[in-house]
C-alpha cells in the first residue's frame, strides 16, 4: 500500500478515535463473552480433573461392616485395571462441638465422619506436592496446621464457613455412650487444629450416614494413630489408567462401575466363603457382648448397691451428726434464754422501778413549786379579810339609807294616788250632769215640735171640719123635711161634729200640757248647768294638787335610786371579795396537806435511788452473761452446723449421684444392646450382606459438579451468543457505515487513479486494526478474566481450586474467525458495492431510489391528515428500516439480557424468603431437635411445648437423610429429608404443599416429592422412587405428587407408608411449631432459647435461623447477575453511541443545514437521533418481552444443586431494565449533543462534499 | 434610518500565530427591499460578510442592525430564532436535506414557522409542482436550486442571503434562478443580498459592492436595476 494511503487510514483512525475505540470494544466484548464462557466449563472440567489427579483422588471406595480381611484386600487388588488399594479407618458420630450439638440448615443435629490421616504424607503433600501413592484424597490444608499430636485433629474448612464454632481452637467431644465410636477411638475429645478441603467433599453435600439425622454434617480427620482399632472398615481403590482421562466422561464410569461390579461380586463371594466363619465370629461377639451386657449388669448392680450403701450410710452420719447439732444447738438456745429471761427480768424490774423514781422526783418538784407560793397566799387571804370587814359595816350602813328613802318613795306616793281618784270622781260627776242636761234639753224639742204641730195642722183642720159639718147641718136642717137617708146623715154628721168639737178640746189642752212642761225642764236645766260648773272649778284645783304631788314623787324616786345603787355595787364587791377569801381559804388549806405529803415523797425518793443504783449493777452483770454466752456458743455451734451443711449438700445431691449412676449405666446398657442389636442384626442380615461400594462419580457433589458444567456450558449455549450476535451486527453495521461515509473519498481516490486493490486494502486495514485489537483484548479477557469469573461463582459452592486457564482452542477459533469475517466482510461488502460506481456518483451523494417510498405515502389523504411529527417517524422507520432493525436487535438483546439478569436476581431473592418466610413453604416458626425419638402419644416434650402459651400448635415429626434415585443403579441419585409428620391430616398446617402435580394426600400411601428433586431425576406422579436406608437396602416408594420447593430435596410420606417401606417405624426426633402470630423475631428466640434449657430438646432452629443460613449461599448468584448486567449496558451504550456518532458525522453537512434554517440544539438531536430513538423503543419492547423466556431459560440453567430459584420476575425489573436502557440511550445521546453544538454551520456548508 | 446597517464589521480569523482580517472595518447600508449584489475576488470576504449577516458566525468587532434590531449583540437562542423567523439562505451547493423529497425539504422548514406559505403553492411559484415528490438526487441542479430557494421562501423572510447562487449552474438556469429571486423580492418585499464573484449580475442590483481584500472599494447606487433577461455573461 502507499505511504500516504497508509497515512491517511491512520489519521482516520485518530481522527475518529471513539469510533474505532468502540469498534474494538465490540468486538472484544462478544469475542471475551462468546470464548470466556464457553470455555468456562471446560475449564472447570480440567480443573476438577487436576484436582483429583494431583490429590490422588479415591476410583472406587469400598465400605463394609465387617472388617476388611487381608484376604479381602488381596482378591480386591488382584482386579484387572486395579492398581493398588489403600486401607483407612473411618468412624461417624454425631458429636457435641464445645459444649452444644450443632444444628444444620434444616435445623438436625450435625453428624460427622472421624477417618484416619496418615499425617506425616499428609504434611508432606502440603509442603513439596508429592505424596506417596498411599496417600489417597490428599487433603488441602486451608487454615492452621497438621495434628502434632494425639487428640488434636482437622475439620472441614467449609462447615467451618457456616458453623463458626467449628473453627481453629474449638474442642469436639465424642459422647461418652456412642461405644461404637468409644471402640474406635482412642480419646474422646479432639482440638480443632487446623481446616481442610478433600477432594472427596467438592460440594457443600456430605452424603448419608446411619447415626444422627441420617445427614453427614462435616468431616473430621484425626491421626491415624489416634484410632483404637487395627481393623480396616474402608479401602480406597485405585485403578490403573491415564491420570490425563476426564473423569467425567462416561467411559471412565463404565470403567469404574464395572470394576465396582466385580468388588462386590468379591465382597458376596469372600463373605459367603467366610460366612461360617463370620457368623461364628459374630455369635462370638454376640455372647461377648451378652455377657459383657450381663456383666456389665451384675457389676453395675454391685456397683449401684455400693453407692446405696455408701449414700445409706452417708446418711445416717449426717443425720446422727445433725442430730447432735440439734441437741447442742438446743441445750445452748436454753441456756441462753434463761439468761435471756433473766436479763429482761432484771431490766424489766429495773425499768419499773425507773419509771416510778422518774415520777416521784417529777411530782416533788412541781409539789414544791407549789408549796413555795403559800406565805404569799397568806398575806393576801389577811390583807383582803381586815378589808372585808371593814366593807362589811359601810354595807349596813347603805342599806338604812336605802331603806328610808324607799319609804318616803311610799307615802308620796299614795298620796298622789287620792289626789288622783278624787278627781276622777269629780271629772265623772260632771260628765253625768252634762248628759241630763243634754236630754232635758232634746226633750224641750220633742216638746216644742208637737206643739208647732198641733197648732198648724191637728187643730185647724179639726175646725175646718167643724165647719163643714156645721155647713151641711145647718143646710140639711134648713131643707126642712128629710128624707130618712138625710135625717141619717143628719145624725151622723151631728155625731161627727161632736166628735170633732171633743177632739179639737182635747188638743188644745195637750198643747197647754206640753208648753207647761218646756217650762219646768227649763228651770231644771238651769240648777243642773249651775252644779257642773261649781264642779269644774274643783276639779282645777284638784289638778294643781296632783301636779305638786308628782313632783314631790320624782325626787323621792331619785333619792331611793342613788341609795339602791350604792348598796347594790357594795354589796357585789363584798360578795366577790368572800369568795376571793374562801378560795384563798381552800388553797391554803391544801397547801398546808400537801407540805406534810413533800416530805414524806422525799424520803421515798431517796430511798428508790438507792434501789435503782444496785438494780442496775445486776442488769449489767446479767448482760455480760448473756452476751458472752450467746456468742461463744454460736460460734461453735456454726462451725459444726458450717461442717455439717457441706456434708448436707451432698446429702441432698447424694440421691442425684444415684439416679447419675443409674441413668449412665442405663445408657451404657442401652449403648450396649444396640451394640448387641447391631451385631444381631449383621448376623441376621448376614447372608444379604455386601460391601458398599462408591465409585469417584458418585461421590457426593461429583454429579451436581457435572451438572454445574452442563448448566455453564448449556448457558454458554444461549448468553455468549446472543451477545456475540449482538456484537457482531453492530459490528456489521458500523463497519459498513463506515465505508459509506468515506465513500466521496473513495471516489476522489479512484478518480486518482488507484486500483480497487489498494482501496480495498485501505478500509481492510482499518477494519483488520480494529478487529486485531479487539480480538486481543477479547482473547485475553475471555480465556483468563470471564473463566475466572464464573469459576469464583463456583467457588462458593465447589471446592474445587481453579487451575487456571485453559484454552479451548475451538471456541477461541470460532470466536475469533467469526468476529473476523463479520468485520472483514461487513466492510468488503461495503467497499465492494462502493467501487462498483463511477467516481463521479461516488462524490454525489448516494442517490435515493423511489423504493424508498412507503406505501403509506401513496395514500395523501391518510397522509395528509397525520400530524407532521408521526410522518417524519414514520418514515424514519420506512426509509431506515435496516439501520432501526439492526440497532432494535441490538437494544432488544441488551434489554433482554439486562431483563432477564434483573430477574435472575429476583429468582434468586425470592428463595429464602418463598421457602422459611411466613408465607413461604415451611410456615412452621421454630423446629426442636429431641435427645431421643419420642413416641406421639405420650411425648412430654410436646407436651411440654404444646403447653407454652406463645405457641399455637406443635407436631412431632421424623426427617431421615436417605439417599433417593430414579432407579436401583443409583445412576442419579440426591440426597433427600424424608419427612413423616405424627399427625398426617396436620401437615399442611405446617408445610405449605402446593401441587404442582398429582395430590399431596399421602395418607393414601405413596410419597410426594419435593420439585426439583423430581425435576433433577426426571420423576413424574406414577414413577418409583428408590430410597437407600442407612444399611445401604433399597426401598421404592410410588410417587403420588409433586410440591413446590425452593430450598433443598424433601419427600413426604405418612407413617404407614414409612413403615411399609423401610419396615421400620419412624422415629420421631423433631417437633415442628408455629407461634402466635403477634411474636416478633427476636421475642421467638428468646422463646426457643429457653425451650433449650429443658432436658428433652438439643438443639432448636427458627425459620429465620434457616433462611439466614439459606441466604449466604445464594449470594454469590448476584455476582454473576452484576457482571451480566454491566456487561449488557456496556454493549448497549457502545452499540447506540456507534450507531449514532456514525450517523452524525454522515450527516454534519445536513445538522449544519437545518440549523442554518434555524433548528435549535434540541432539535437537531431529536431529528438526527429519532432513528435511535426508534429502534430503542422497539428494541426495549422485544427485549422485555423476550427477556421473560431468557429468564425462565436462565433459572433453570443457573439453578445450583437443591435449590429451586423462583420463576417470576417482578414488575419493578421490567422498569429498572426499561429505566437501564433508557438511561443507556440517554447517556449515549449525550456524545451526539456535544458534536451538534460543535457543528460550525459556515465552515460545513462552504465545502461541498 | 437604513434597513440594514453595517457599521466598522471586522472579522479576524485566527490560525495559529496568523491573523487573517476577512473583513476590515465594512460599513454600508441597505435599503429595504432593496437587492444588494456584493462583489468581489475569491478571498475578499464576500461569504464571510454574508455569514455575520446570517447570524451563522460572529464578527470581531463592529455592529449590524437589521431592521433596528443589533444582531451583532444577539445571543445564541435570538440567533437561532432570527435564523429561523427572519432570514432565508440559499447556497451554492443547494443543500437540501438529501432523505426528504423537495416537498419534504420545505415542509421541513414550514414546520418551524407560524407564518409559513402553503408549501405546495410555492413549490408552484418555482414551476417543480409535478417533481415536489422527488428526492434531491432525483432533480437536477437547477431544479435543486429552486427547491432551495422555496424553501428560503417559506417561512417569509425579512432578508434573503443568496451565496453564489448561480455558482454552479449554467447561463439560463443562473436566469431563471436570478428572476425567481428578483419576483419573490419584489412580490414580498424582501431585501436581498446577493454575492458573486460574477460582475455580469450586478446591473439588476439596487445597490452594488464591490470587496476587495476584506475591504470595501466601492458602493455603487443604480437607480434603474436592468430587468434580469438583458444580463449576460
Amino acid at each position: 500500500m502507499k505511504k500516504t494511503l497508509l497515512k491517511e487510514t491512520l489519521r482516520s483512525i485518530s481522527a475518529n478515535r471513539l469510533r474505532f475505540l468502540s469498534i474494538i470494544i465490540i468486538v472484544a466484548l462478544g469475542i471475551s463473552f462468546f470464548i470466556g464462557i464457553k470455555s468456562s466449563s471446560p475449564a472447570m472440567g480440567y480443573s476438577a480433573n487436576e484436582y483429583f489427579r494431583i490429590n490422588n483422588l479415591l476410583d472406587i471406595r469400598v465400605t463394609s461392616k465387617i472388617p476388611f480381611s487381608d484376604e479381602d484386600v488381596e482378591k480386591i487388588k488382584n482386579i484387572n485395571k486395579v492398581d493398588y488399594v489403600v486401607r483407612s479407618k473411618f468412624v461417624d458420630a454425631v458429636v457435641s462441638v464445645g459444649d452444644s450439638t450443632l444444628v444444620d440448615v434444616n435445623g438436625m443435629e450435625l453428624s460427622c465422619r472421624i477417618s484416619s490421616l496418615d499425617v506425616s504424607e499428609a504434611k508432606k503433600f502440603t509442603q513439596t506436592e508429592k505424596a506417596d501413592d498411599s496417600y489417597v484424597n490428599r487433603l488441602v490444608l486451608k487454615n492452621g496446621r497438621y495434628p502434632e499430636k494425639a487428640g488434636e485433629c482437622l475439620v472441614d474448612a467449609t462447615a467451618v464457613k457456616t458453623y463458626e464454632s467449628l473453627d481453629i481452637g474449638s474442642v469436639i467431644r465424642v459422647p461418652a455412650e456412642d461405644s461404637a465410636v468409644r471402640n474406635s477411638l482412642k480419646m474422646q475429645e479432639f482440638t480443632v487444629v487446623g481446616t481442610v478441603d478433600s477432594p472427596m467433599y467438592i460440594s457443600t453435600e456430605r452424603g448419608t450416614t446411619d447415626v444422627g439425622s441420617g445427614a453427614l454434617g462435616f468431616f473430621v480427620y484425626v491421626d491415624e494413630n489416634d484410632f483404637k482399632t487395627s481393623e480396616t472398615n474402608e479401602l480406597f481403590v485405585k485403578i490403573t489408567y491415564d491420570d490425563i482421562y476426564d473423569k467425567f466422561d462416561s467411559e471412565y464410569e463404565n470403567v469404574v462401575d464395572a470394576i465396582a461390579e466385580e468388588i462386590k461380586t468379591i465382597s458376596s463371594q469372600s463373605i459367603n466363603s467366610n460366612l461360617a466363619e463370620i457368623k461364628v465370629e459374630y455369635n462370638t461377639k454376640i455372647f461377648n457382648k451378652q455377657r459383657e451386657i450381663s456383666d456389665y449388669e451384675k457389676s453395675s448392680a454391685v456397683e449401684i448397691e455400693k453407692k446405696q450403701k455408701e449414700i445409706n450410710d452417708f446418711k445416717k452420719y449426717v443425720d446422727s451428726e445433725d442430730e447432735i447439732l440439734a441437741k447442742k444447738k438446743e441445750q445452748n438456745d436454753a441456756e441462753i434464754k434463761r439468761l435471756k429471761a433473766d436479763l429482761d427480768a432484771k431490766n424489766t424490774q429495773l425499768n419499773t422501778i425507773q419509771s416510778t423514781y422518774d415520777g416521784n422526783i417529777k411530782a416533788f418538784e412541781s409539789q414544791s413549786s407549789e408549796i413555795k407560793g403559800y406565805s404569799d397566799l397568806k398575806n393576801l387571804y389577811d390583807d383582803l379579810n381586815e378589808k372585808h370587814t371593814a366593807d362589811k359595816l359601810k354595807l349596813d350602813e347603805k342599806e338604812g339609807l336605802m331603806k328610808s328613802a324607799k319609804a318616803d318613795l311610799d307615802a308620796k306616793k299614795s298620796a298622789r294616788d287620792e289626789i288622783s281618784k278624787r278627781k276622777t270622781s269629780r271629772t265623772n260627776e260632771i260628765n253625768k250632769l252634762n248628759s241630763e242636761i243634754a236630754d232635758l234639753k232634746k226633750s224641750n224639742t220633742q216638746l216644742e215640735n208637737d206643739i208647732s204641730r198641733y197648732e198648724s195642722e191637728t187643730i185647724p183642720n179639726l175646725e175646718n171640719q167643724i165647719v163643714t159639718l156645721k155647713a151641711q147641718i145647718t143646710e140639711l136642717e134648713s131643707k126642712g123635711e128629710l128624707s130618712f137617708s138625710e135625717s141619717m146623715s143628719l145624725r151622723n154628721l151631728r155625731d161627727n161634729l161632736r166628735n170633732k168639737e171633743k177632739e179639737l178640746e182635747t188638743a188644745e189642752s195637750k198643747v197647754t200640757e206640753s208648753k207647761n212642761k218646756i217650762t219646768s225642764n227649763n228651770s231644771s236645766i238651769k240648777s243642773k248647768t249651775d252644779s257642773a260648773n261649781d264642779l269644774k272649778t274643783k276639779i282645777k284645783n284638784d289638778e294643781a294638787e296632783l301636779v305638786a304631788a308628782e313632783s314631790d314623787l320624782n325626787s323621792a324616786q331619785v333619792l331611793y335610786d342613788s341609795a339602791k345603787k350604792n348598796y347594790d355595787d357594795a354589796k357585789t364587791a363584798y360578795d366577790a371579795d368572800t369568795a376571793t377569801l374562801n378560795q384563798y381559804k381552800t388553797s391554803m388549806d391544801k397547801l398546808t396537806s400537801g407540805q406534810a405529803n413533800l416530805l414524806k415523797l422525799a424520803k421515798t425518793i431517796e430511798e428508790q435511788k438507792k434501789e435503782v443504783e444496785s438494780l442496775k449493777v445486776s442488769v449489767t452483770q446479767a448482760q455480760i452473761r448473756y452476751s458472752l454466752k450467746v456468742r461463744n456458743g454460736s460460734r461453735e455451734i456454726q462451725k459444726e452446723q458450717y461442717d455439717l451443711d457441706i456434708a448436707k449438700n451432698r446429702y441432698y445431691t447424694i440421691d442425684n449421684e444415684l439416679t447419675e449412676l443409674k441413668t449412665s449405666i442405663e445408657k451404657k446398657k442401652t449403648a450396649l444392646e444396640t451394640d448387641l442389636k447391631k451385631l444381631q442384626n449383621t448376623l441376621n442380615n448376614i447372608d444379604s450382606i455386601t460391601w458398599q461400594t462408591t465409585t469417584q462419580p458418585q461421590l457426593v457433589g461429583h454429579s451436581a459438579f457435572e451438572k454445574s458444567m452442563e448448566n455453564i456450558l448449556s448457558m454458554s449455549d444461549i448468553f455468549p451468543i446472543i451477545f456475540f450476535v449482538t456484537a457482531m451486527i453492530a459490528c456489521f453495521v458500523i463497519m459498513m457505515k463506515n465505508v459509506e461515509e468515506g465513500r466521496g473519498s473513495i471516489g476522489l481516490l479512484k478518480a486518482f487513479g488507484y486500483s480497487n486493490f489498494t482501496i480495498t486494502g485501505k478500509y481492510t486495514l482499518y477494519s483488520l486494526l480494529a478487529w486485531l485489537s479487539g480480538a486481543f483484548v477479547g482473547g485475553v479477557l475471555g480465556t483468563c478474566v470471564v473463566p475466572s469469573l464464573v469459576y469464583s461463582i463456583f467457588d462458593i459452592v465447589y471446592t474445587v481450586p481453579n487451575v487456571g486457564a485453559r484454552f479451548d482452542l475451538k471456541y477461541i477459533l470460532i470466536g475469533l474467525g467469526v468476529s473476523f469475517v463479520t468485520t472483514m466482510v461487513a466492510t468488503l461488502l461495503a467497499v465492494v458495492r462502493e467501487l462498483k460506481m463511477h467516481p463521479a456518483a461516488l462524490m454525489r451523494p448516494r442517490m435515493i431510489g423511489y423504493n424508498r417510498r412507503s406505501v403509506l405515502e401513496r395514500l395523501p389523504d391518510f397522509w395528509d391528515r397525520l400530524h407532521y411529527g408521526i410522518v417524519l417517524l414514520i418514515r424514519t422507520v420506512i426509509r431506515s428500516r435496516k439501520r432501526v432493525a439492526v440497532g432494535s436487535i441490538a437494544i432488544a438483546c441488551c434489554t433482554a439480557l439486562i431483563l432477564s439478569s434483573l430477574g435472575l436476581l429476583n429468582s434468586v431473592t425470592d428463595v429464602s424468603d418463598s421457602q422459611y418466610g411466613k408465607d413461604g413453604i415451611f410456615s412452621y416458626d421454630v423446629q426442636f431437635v429431641l435427645n431421643a425419638q419420642q413416641n406421639p402419644e405420650e411425648s412430654a416434650a410436646l407436651e411440654n411445648i404444646k403447653g407454652n402459651e406463645e405457641v399455637a400448635s406443635a407436631m412431632l415429626i421424623s426427617n431421615i437423610s436417605m439417599t433417593a434415585s430414579k432407579d436401583e443403579k443409583k445412576a442419579v441419585s440426591e440426597s433427600v429429608h424424608v419427612i413423616v409428620p405424627s399427625e398426617t391430616d396436620n401437615l399442611s398446617s405446617y408445610i405449605n404443599l402446593e401441587v404442582i402435580e398429582g395430590s399431596v394426600d399421602i395418607s393414601k400411601g405413596g410419597v410426594v416429592l419435593s420439585e426439583k428433586l423430581a425435576q433433577n431425576m426426571d420423576i413424574g406422579t406414577g414413577d418409583m422412587i428408590y430410597f437407600t436406608d442407612a444399611n445401604e437396602m433399597m426401598h421404592p416408594v410410588k410417587v403420588i405428587g409433586i410440591v413446590k420447593n425452593y430450598i433443598e430435596h424433601y419427600a413426604y410420606m405418612s407413617d404407614e407408608t414409612f413403615e411399609g417401606t423401610f419396615f421400620s417405624a419412624p422415629q420421631y426426633k423433631y417437633i415442628i411449631c408455629t407461634v402466635k402470630d403477634y411474636l416478633t423475631s427476636d421475642e421467638i428466640s428468646a422463646f426457643t432459647t429457653e425451650f433449650l434449657k429443658t432436658e428433652d430438646i438439643a438443639a432448636a432452629s427458627t425459620a429465620e435461623m434457616m433462611s439466614r443460613m439459606a441466604d449466604t449461599a445464594i449470594n454469590q448468584v448476584m455476582l454473576l447477575v452484576i457482571i451480566f448486567i454491566l456487561s449488557a449496558c456496556l454493549l448497549a451504550m457502545i452499540v447506540m453511541y456507534t450507531t449514532s456518532n456514525v450517523n452524525i458525522s454522515e450527516r454534519t453537512h445536513e445538522i449544519a443545514n437545518i440549523k442554518v434554517i434555524g433548528f435549535s440544539d434540541g432539535e437537531v438531536l431529536l431529528y438526527v437521533i429519532r432513528e435511535n430513538i426508534i429502534s430503542t423503543a422497539i428494541g426495549m419492547l422485544i427485549g422485555l418481552v423476550s427477556g421473560i423466556f431468557l429468564h425462565s431459560v436462565l433459572v433453570n440453567l443457573i439453578s445450583v444443586e437443591n435449590v429451586m430459584y423462583g420463576s417470576s420476575i417482578s414488575w419493578w425489573s421490567f422498569f429498572a431494565a426499561a429505566g437501564i436502557i433508557i438511561a443507556v440511550a440517554l447517556l449515549a445521546a449525550l456524545p451526539v449533543l456535544f458534536k451538534i453544538n460543535k457543528v460550525k454551520m459556515a465552515e460545513t456548508l462552504k465545502s461541498i462534499e | 434610518m437604513s434597513y440594514i446597517q453595517f457599521a466598522n464589521v471586522s472579522k479576524i480569523y485566527k490560525v495559529g500565530d496568523t491573523e487573517i482580517h476577512a473583513l476590515s472595518n465594512v460599513s454600508f447600508d441597505i435599503e429595504q427591499g432593496e437587492i444588494c449584489v456584493v462583489v468581489g475576488p475569491s478571498g475578499a470576504g464576500k461569504t464571510t460578510l454574508l455569514n455575520v449577516l446570517g447570524g451563522m458566525d460572529s464578527c470581531t468587532s463592529g455592529h449590524i442592525a437589521v431592521e433596528n434590531r443589533v444582531i451583532t449583540d444577539f445571543r445564541k437562542r435570538m440567533l437561532m430564532n432570527y435564523r429561523r423567523d427572519d432570514v432565508g439562505f440559499i447556497f451554492q451547493s443547494y443543500n437540501l436535506v438529501p432523505n426528504l423529497t423537495a416537498l419534504e425539504n420545505l415542509e421541513l422548514v414550514a414546520n418551524l414557522s407560524n407564518r409559513a406559505v402553503d408549501c405546495m403553492e410555492l413549490m408552484r411559484l418555482v414551476g417543480l409542482e409535478k417533481r415536489a415528490n422527488l428526492f434531491p438526487s432525483q432533480l437536477s441542479g437547477g431544479e435543486q436550486q429552486r427547491v432551495a430557494i422555496a424553501r428560503a421562501l417559506v417561512k417569509k423572510p425579512k432578508v434573503l442571503l443568496c451565496d453564489e447562487p448561480t455558482g454552479a449552474l449554467d447561463y439560463e438556469t443562473g436566469i431563471q434562478i436570478l428572476k425567481l429571486i428578483k419576483t419573490a423580492s419584489e412580490v414580498m418585499n424582501m431585501t436581498v443580498l446577493l454575492i458573486t464573484h460574477n460582475n455580469a449580475i450586478s446591473p439588476i442590483a439596487n445597490r452594488v459592492v464591490t470587496m476587495k481584500n476584506g475591504k470595501i472599494s466601492k458602493i455603487e447606487i443604480n437607480d434603474t436595476p436592468m430587468p434580469v433577461e438583458r444580463i449576460e455573461w
